[in-house]
């Protein structure tokens, strides 16, 4: 069994002005010790999908079915006092925006000790704080910050916090939701190491998202692309870099920039559909170069070849052997 | 770039029938009770079934207040006034004196405003915190002192008031002509060499006009509240003028004894016309997108 | 809490005080101007028709230094309050104004602070209740009840709440501070301080009792601007990045909303020493409707006397007022909130 498993998951935002549909009968397996990045351009569902899994959408959302099997139980049909023990002990989350992600008139020690309380990881206030020093020590930053605001450190060192904060509470799985996008290039793949480091000592899962497919490469074991509120393709790192099978994950790879060649770089021509009316067939045939009759009419299958998973009608006759 | 500045207004009637927009209802609902309020005033010497200052009873019955009835829909006073007529007639001052006070304070701290905050020296400092100290001071204490200064009568009341509100026009117009002055259009303005009244009254003043109408609800109910405590305690017309913060006054001894008509309807009149111009004001406020203090 | 080390604390207490100075300075001259546009002097504005010998009234105006030049007056006066001295009375001649305000101000004081409270508490309850169903019927109920709250015509209020409170239920008494049967003795002239200090409960809630109608009335009005400040507020915070990483940890919801009311709380704050002003003004009419003898009402009562020294010493006094509670709110805006900087 794996540790999370998602299965038929829809996600949607009532607005008046129609029903996005965020996130589309969306399928997804995470092993323990896995780093599975996703990836997607922006509005394509990712955070959507990754704050379906603890259920902390922000209204309106709402999850109108499918299941997330944690260990086994589904999360979705969880009582709400009952997943809150799963959040922060079982699975962790950090945000994309460090300055906004911390209550700015409680010390850090105060929120981070806080949480080792509520779980009855720590038996006093004593003990939190000192396993809180623990945790600011763990990301690199010296115990004695524990009284300091917010405000007094820089963004990356708010972002250690953060990951101080859930890794304190030991979860199995961490969440990282576009956790460097907010900063600079050199901090950034500090937080990339520390991150990876992190997962190792304490032997975490990590889904990480973001919509930097190159930062997915280096660090991944899978990644998994999303466009329009589907998962559009999921293969280990190296294939999918490699070999990317969709057109769309071969227009996001012409679209970043290669240090060690000079091609070209070429963006995706159009834009991601409206989600309130999405185009009939598959998501993606009003971009995709490679579109023909079917994909206008019908939605492609998330089919499975030899250990990756792709949704597009080119790949139809393989998938059906199997 | 003039577009960044906000929409012009464009008022009119069928305008704001017509169409959805937040606040609308809000807005509406305080027109109607104000020109209600206006109307019954002005019509109060047609429609009162008695002079608001006689005797409506029998001589028996003076000096008890005698409860509702047909012939006396709110009942009437010890000196046997009928309640009802004085209720009709009884928003004909507090009408003038906040229309007056509005008229002085706008006619004053709007261009104190503008020209301060426009120039932005050291007549400007020193008038902010003249305002800024005159607009953190309760303002009905202040309007009692300048009105028992002057003498009870509706003309020195208006006067009063408009001390306490000129600083309200005064800051609010203030703080959006230094937004506006900031913003690019205006330098540009100046750097064609328009002469400065011409740009502060064609590319300042309309920008600020839609405060200027949030402020006038707003601080038109703060007015109507104060003008309401200097009548009540007889600071802007003697009995037995009609007027409903003074009448409130005068029903003080009697309701406790269980006349509350004496007390009901003058002050519900009041709270009715102070909300008429709240609600105008927020609906406008919501509906310019203007955020308020209160 | 945040740790405060004196210093800079102290440091910007002062230079808080001293930027109240030229506030309290420039109403004091607007009120001496004010009082000296009144025609012929004060003392003849007193009196009125009332005769007096023309010895006499010359002796009142050389008492009162009114035969000095203005500026001489100006300073003089000043001084005097700087000392304690806001002048004597032009009716009850020789009375001290200070010995009367001194009488009256701790019942305003008793007053306002609980009219305040409630006010706060009104607020931050309807407002909170507001943010957490935004959107719904309640929402634009309490929208519209706190308009209404703040329109409330003070006297009117009162009465109302003395009908129904007062005269039908006959749960709570309509007026004073205290009954007369009940004996209390005085400290602080703050009644229900003074009650627990001497431990009189009898005392305490006979005073209380007499607390609640006026004190409700402030607070209910005033309340409105807080339910509507709170309720933004709130919304804002609670859709904000940090509440929703408090609830990825796991912590309880009655937790978050601490959190979250603590933070809303903060522009609050900021808001207190405007609401407070408007709530002395407030005040004058409540004391005036329910009999309560504070500054309020003695300024009313000196205004129908046209006592205008009197009045010029209670405006001040309330200047004064005024000044230190925004000063108060400063320090406490400082305290709670650790991104400000002194
Ligand atoms: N609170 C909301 N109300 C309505 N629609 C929303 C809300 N949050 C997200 N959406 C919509 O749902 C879709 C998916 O949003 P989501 O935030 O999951 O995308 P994302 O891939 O994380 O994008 P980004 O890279 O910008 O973070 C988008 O079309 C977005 O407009
Ligand atoms: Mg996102």
């Amino acid at each position: 069994m794996a540790l999370l498993e998602i299965r038929g998951l829809n996600v949607e935002y009532p607005t008046l002005s129609g029903i996005v549909r965020a996130v589309v009968d969306a399928n997804l397996e995470v092993e323990g010790g896995e780093w599975v990045s996703i990836v997607g351009e922006s509005g394509s569902g990712k955070s959507t999908l990754a704050y379906s899994i603890t259920r902390l959408l922000p209204p309106p959302g709402r999850i109108r079915s499918g299941s997330i099997l944690y260990r086994g139980v589904d999360l979705v049909k969880l009582p709400e006092r009952e997943l809150r023990k799963y959040r922060g002990p079982e699975i962790g989350m950090i945000f994309q925006d460090p300055m906004t992600s911390l209550d700015p008139v409680r010390t850090i020690g105060d929120q981070i000790a806080e949480a080792l309380l509520e779980h009855g990881i720590a038996k006093d206030k004593a003990e939190a704080y000192s396993l809180a020093g623990d945790a600011l020590e763990e990301v690199g930053i010296p115990r004695n910050r524990l009284k300091s605001y917010p405000h007094q450190l820089s963004g990356g060192q708010r972002q250690r916090v953060l990951i101080a904060g859930a890794v304190a509470l030991n979860p199995r799985i961490l969440i990282a939701d576009e956790p460097t996008t907010a900063l600079d290039v050199v901090v950034q793949a500090k937080i990339m190491d520390l991150l990876e480091e992190l997962k190792e000592k304490h032997d975490m899962t990590i889904i990480f998202i973001t919509h930097d497919i190159a930062l997915a490469a280096e660090r991944s074991t899978r990644i998994v692309v999303m466009y329009a509120g589907h998962i559009m393709e999921d293969a280990p790192a190296e294939q999918l870099v490699e070999n990317p099978l969709h057109p769309y994950t071969q227009g996001l790879l012409n679209a970043t920039p290669d240090l060690w060649s000079d091609k070209r770089i070429e963006s995706i021509p159009g834009y991601p559909p409206d989600l309130r009316r999405p185009p009939p067939g598959c998501p993606f045939h009003p971009r995709c170069p490679r579109a023909w009759g079917l994909c206008r009419s019908e939605k492609p299958a998330l089919l499975d070849l030899n250990g990756r998973r792709v949704a597009c009608h080119l790949y139809r006759r393989e998938g059906a052997g199997r | 770039m003039a577009r960044i500045v906000g929409r012009p207004i464009g008022f009119s009637l069928a305008g704001m029938l017509r169409g959805r927009y937040p606040g609308k209802k809000m807005m509406l609902t305080g027109i109607f009770i104000i020109l209600f309020i206006i109307m019954i005033s002005i019509l109060a010497p047609y429609i009162s079934p008695y002079p608001p200052a006689q005797r409506s009873v029998p001589i028996s019955q003076l000096g008890t207040p005698q409860p509702p009835s047909w012939k006396h829909p709110m009942g009437t006073n010890n000196l046997g006034y009928d309640m009802f007529s004085r209720i009709l007639y009884g928003g004909r001052v507090i009408l003038y004196v906040v229309a007056l006070a509005a008229a002085i304070s706008l006619g004053i701290g709007v261009p104190l405003g503008l020209v301060s905050g426009f120039y932005a020296g050291k007549l400007d400092r020193i008038l902010s915190v003249t305002m800024d100290s005159i607009y953190a001071f309760p303002g009905i204490i202040l309007a009692i002192a300048i009105a028992s200064v002057l003498g009870p009568s509706p003309k020195n009341a208006a006067i009063s008031l408009s001390v306490v509100y000129i600083p309200t026009y005064y800051r609010m117009v203030r703080g959006k002509t230094l937004e506006i002055k900031e913003m690019l259009f205006i330098e540009a303005a100046k750097s064609l060499g328009l002469p400065d009244r011409i740009t502060l009254l064609r590319h300042v003043l309309p920008n600020v006009a839609p405060i200027i109408l949030v402020v006038f609800g707003l601080g038109s109910t703060d007015a109507i509240l104060t003008e309401a405590g200097l009548s009540f305690f007889g600071l802007t017309v003697t009995y037995p003028k009609p007027d409903w913060g003074l009448d409130l006054y005068m029903g003080k001894d009697y309701f406790l004894s269980g006349a509350w008509w004496l007390v009901f309807f003058p002050g519900l009149m009041i709270t009715l016309l102070a909300l008429g111009f709240a609600l105008l004001g927020e609906g406008l406020a919501e509906k310019l997108e203007i955020r308020t203090e209160r | 809490m945040p740790r405060i080390s004196l210093g800079p604390l102290a440091r910007y207490i002062i230079i808080r005080a001293l930027m109240i100075i030229p506030t309290i300075l420039i109403l004091y001259t607007l009120v001496f101007i004010i009082l000296r546009i009144i025609p012929g002097n004060p003392v003849e504005a007193a009196l009125g028709t009332r005769y007096i010998p023309p010895e006499i009234k010359q002796r009142m105006i050389e008492q009162l230094g009114l035969n000095k030049p203005l500026y001489v007056q100006y300073f003089q006066y000043l001084l005097g309050v700087l000392h304690g001295n806001f002048g004597t009375s032009l009716v009850i001649v020789g009375r001290p104004i200070s010995a009367d305000l001194k009488n009256r101000f701790p019942a305003t004081l008793e007053l306002a602070v609980w009219g305040f409270t409630l006010s706060v508490i009104i607020g931050l309850t309807t407002g909170t209740f507001a943010a957490l169903k935004r959107g719904s019927k309640t929402d634009s109920a309490l929208r519209i009840l706190s308009i209404i709250a703040y329109t409330l015509f003070i006297p009117w209020f009162g009465m109302m709440l003395q009908l129904i409170f007062g005269v039908y239920l006959h749960w709570l008494p309509t007026s004073g501070r205290l009954s007369a049967r009940v004996s209390l003795h005085p400290i602080t002239g703050i009644y229900t301080l003074d009650a627990l200090l001497t431990g009189n409960w009898p005392a305490f809630i006979d005073a209380v009792k007499h607390l609640i109608l006026p004190s409700l009335t402030l607070g209910i009005v005033l309340s409105g601007a807080y339910t509507r400040l709170v309720r933004t507020n709130m919304s804002e915070v609670l859709a904000s990045d940090f509440i929703r990483a408090y609830k990825a940890r796991g912590i309880r919801d009655r937790k978050v909303l601490l959190h979250a009311l603590r933070n809303a709380f903060i522009p609050v704050v900021t808001m207190m020493g405007l609401q407070f002003a408007i709530l002395l003004g407030g005040a004058v009419l409540t004391e005036t409707t329910f009999s309560w003898p504070g500054i309020g009402s003695y300024l009313v009562e000196k205004v129908s006397l046209r006592d205008y020294t009197a009045i010029q010493g209670t405006i001040i006094l309330f200047a004064f007022f005024v000044g230190l509670i925004s000063l108060i709110v400063d320090i406490i805006y400082a305290l709670i909130d650790p991104r400000i900087r002194y």
